[in-house]
C-alpha cells in the first residue's frame, strides 16, 4: 500500500474565532482596536484576519491583505513559521 | 372546531395522520412531563447543534483535502521519487491557552463559514504547497525562485478549477506578485513556456525532486540556486527550439544538476531499427556524469516501440535504470507554429548518481565543471561521436 505523508493544517472556524482569540488572550486588544498585523502593522479585526501564530512577542496576528499573506507564505516556506 | 376540520388543515400543511399522531404525543409530553421534556429538547438541541458544528467542519475540511490531495497524487504521479504528501485538516482546540499555543508552534488559519469555501480553498492550496510541495528543494533555491515554483503550481492546480476560485487566486496573489515582484513572474512564465512543451513536471520538477535529495557537507546554496537557474534558461530554450534545428543545447551540466535530453525521431534510423548508434551515445552521454537522461520522441507505437528498445538495450550494458516512461501533451514549434503533439518520454538514470557531496568528489568534479561552460552544445556536435554514428535530433 502507498505511504502518503500527511501535512496537517491547524485552522479555526471563523464563528469559534472569538472564543479561540480570547483563550489566548488577544480578543481584548482585537476588539479594543490596539492589535496589528505582524507585518504591515495595519489594524487587525476580526474580519480581517487570516490566521495567527506563536513568535517571540507572544500571538502574532496576520492580516488578510495579499502582501501579508504573501510574506506568511515566505516564512513557511523557510520554516520560520511551521504548519 | 371539529377534529375533521383539524385533520383537514394539517393535512393542508403536508401534516399526515402519523404526523398528527406525533405532533399529539409531544404536545401530551410538554403537558405531562414539562421538566423532562424540557431536558430532552434541550439535549436534542444540543445535540443538533453539535452535529450541525461537526457537519460544517467536515464539509469545509473534506473540501479542501479531496481537492488538494487529489491535485498532488497527479502531480506526484509524474514525479519519480516524489512524496505524495497529502493535507489533513485539523480544527485548533478553541480552549488552547497561550503557553500551550506557544508549545504547539503553529500557523492557525482562520476558515470562513461554508458558504465562503472558494477563499479558504485558495489560502489552504497556498499554504500546503508553500510547506508541502519539494520541500527539500526549496529550501536550497532563492526567495524568487521558491516563491515564483509555488505560485505556477498553484496556478496549475486552480486553472482546473472554475470560476471564483481563481479570481480569488488571482486577487489575493498572483496580481499581488505581479505588482511587487517582477523578477518571481518573469521566472512564472517561463515555467509557463517549459510546461507549454510538456517538460514542467517531467523535466524540470524531477530536477529540483533529485536535487533536493542530495546531501551536502557545506552550505551549498547559492551553488545550487546558480544551477537551477542555468536549468531553467536550457529548458526555455529547449521549449523555443523548432523542430529540425540542431543549434539548440541538449545537455546541460551543473555543478548538481545533471541532465541530457535526446530526442529520437528520426524516421531512417526507426524504419532500419538500427539501435546501436543511440546505445553508443547514451554511453557517451554517462561517461560525462550525467545524472538523468530523457529520451523524447512522437508517441506514435513505432517510435515509442523504437525508443523502448533503446532504454532496454542501454539498461542492459550500461549501469542505469530506467526510472520512468510517460506519455504526455505539448506544443513544439514547427516552421515557426506552435503544434500540438503527444510525446513520449523515458526517463534513464545512472545508478552512479552522486547523493553525498563530499570535498574530494567536489573538488575532482564539481569545481572543474564550474570552470566550463554551464550548458554544453548540442550533443550533435561532440565530436567525440563518429558522425555516422551520431543519433539526430530531427524531432
Amino acid at each position: 500500500m502507498e505511504h502518503r505523508e500527511t501535512t496537517e493544517l491547524s485552522a479555526v472556524l471563523e464563528k469559534d474565532l472569538e472564543q479561540a482569540l480570547d483563550a489566548l488572550g488577544v480578543l481584548e486588544p482585537l476588539r479594543a482596536g490596539q492589535a496589528c498585523c505582524r507585518f504591515c502593522r495595519q489594524t487587525a479585526t476580526l474580519a480581517n484576519l487570516f490566521g495567527y501564530y506563536p513568535d517571540v512577542e507572544g500571538v502574532a496576528l496576520v492580516c488578510d491583505s495579499p502582501t501579508c499573506i504573501r510574506t506568511l507564505m515566505d516564512l513557511l516556506r523557510t520554516g520560520d513559521v511551521k504548519l | 372546531m371539529s377534529w375533521s376540520t383539524v385533520l383537514t388543515m394539517l393535512k393542508y400543511f403536508g401534516i399526515g395522520t402519523p404526523g398528527f399522531f406525533l405532533l399529539g404525543l409531544v404536545l401530551y409530553m410538554a403537558i405531562k412531563y414539562p421538566t423532562r421534556f424540557t431536558k430532552l429538547l434541550a439535549i436534542l438541541m444540543a445535540l443538533g447543534y453539535k452535529v450541525f458544528k461537526a457537519g460544517e467542519r467536515k464539509a469545509i475540511a473534506l473540501n479542501i483535502e479531496g481537492k488538494v490531495n487529489d491535485f498532488v497524487h497527479n502531480a506526484a504521479s509524474q514525479i519519480t521519487g516524489m512524496r505524495a504528501a497529502q493535507v489533513r485538516i485539523v480544527w485548533t482546540d478553541v480552549a488552547t491557552t497561550k503557553a500551550e499555543f506557544v508549545a504547539q508552534d503553529r500557523l492557525v488559519i482562520n476558515m470562513k463559514r461554508f458558504a465562503n469555501q472558494d477563499r479558504n480553498f485558495v489560502h489552504a492550496t497556498m499554504a500546503f504547497i508553500a510547506v508541502a510541495f519539494l520541500p527539500r528543494a526549496k529550501k536550497l533555491l532563492t526567495v524568487t525562485q521558491r516563491s515564483a515554483l509555488d505560485l505556477y503550481t498553484a496556478q496549475t492546480l486552480l486553472a482546473e478549477q472554475a470560476g471564483p476560485l481563481l479570481e480569488h487566486f488571482l486577487d489575493d496573489f498572483w496580481g499581488n506578485e505581479a505588482a511587487s515582484r517582477p523578477k518571481v513572474m518573469e521566472l512564472v512564465e517561463d515555467f509557463y513556456l517549459i510546461d507549454k512543451v510538456g517538460l514542467f513536471r517531467p523535466v524540470l520538477i524531477q530536477e529540483l525532486e533529485n536535487v533536493g535529495r542530495k546531501v551536502f557537507h557545506r552550505d551549498r546554496r547559492f551553488l545550487v540556486a546558480t544551477d537551477v537557474s542555468t536549468l531553467v534558461r536550457f529548458l526555455c530554450r529547449y521549449a523555443k527550439r523548432s523542430v529540425g534545428d540542431e543549434t539548440v543545447p541538449l545537455r546541460h551540466l551543473g555543478a548538481y544538476c545533471r541532465c541530457q535530453i535526446m530526442i529520437i525521431a528520426r524516421h531512417a534510423r526507426l524504419v532500419k531499427g538500427d539501435i546501436e548508434p543511440y546505445v553508443t551515445f547514451i554511453r557517451e552521454v554517462f561517461d560525462k556524469k550525467v545524472e538523468n537522461l530523457y529520451l523524447i520522441g512522437p508517441a506514435a507505437p513505432d517510435n515509442w516501440e523504437f525508443m523502448n528498445a533503446i532504454a532496454t538495450e542501454a539498461t542492459r550494458r550500461l549501469p542505469i535504470t530506467e526510472v520512468a516512461t510517460k506519455r504526455y501533451p505539448g506544443s513544439i514549434l514547427v516552421k515557426g507554429r506552435r503544434t500540438k503533439v503527444e510525446s513520449y518520454l523515458i526517463h534513464l538514470r545512472s545508478k552512479e548518481s552522486v547523493t553525498y557531496f563530499d570535498r574530494d568528489y567536489e573538488k575532482e568534479f564539481i569545481i572543474p565543471a564550474l570552470g566550463e561552460s554551464r550548458t554544453e552544445p548540442a550533443p550533435e556536435c561532440d565530436a567525440s561521436v563518429p558522425a555516422s554514428s551520431r543519433p539526430s535530433s530531427s524531432a
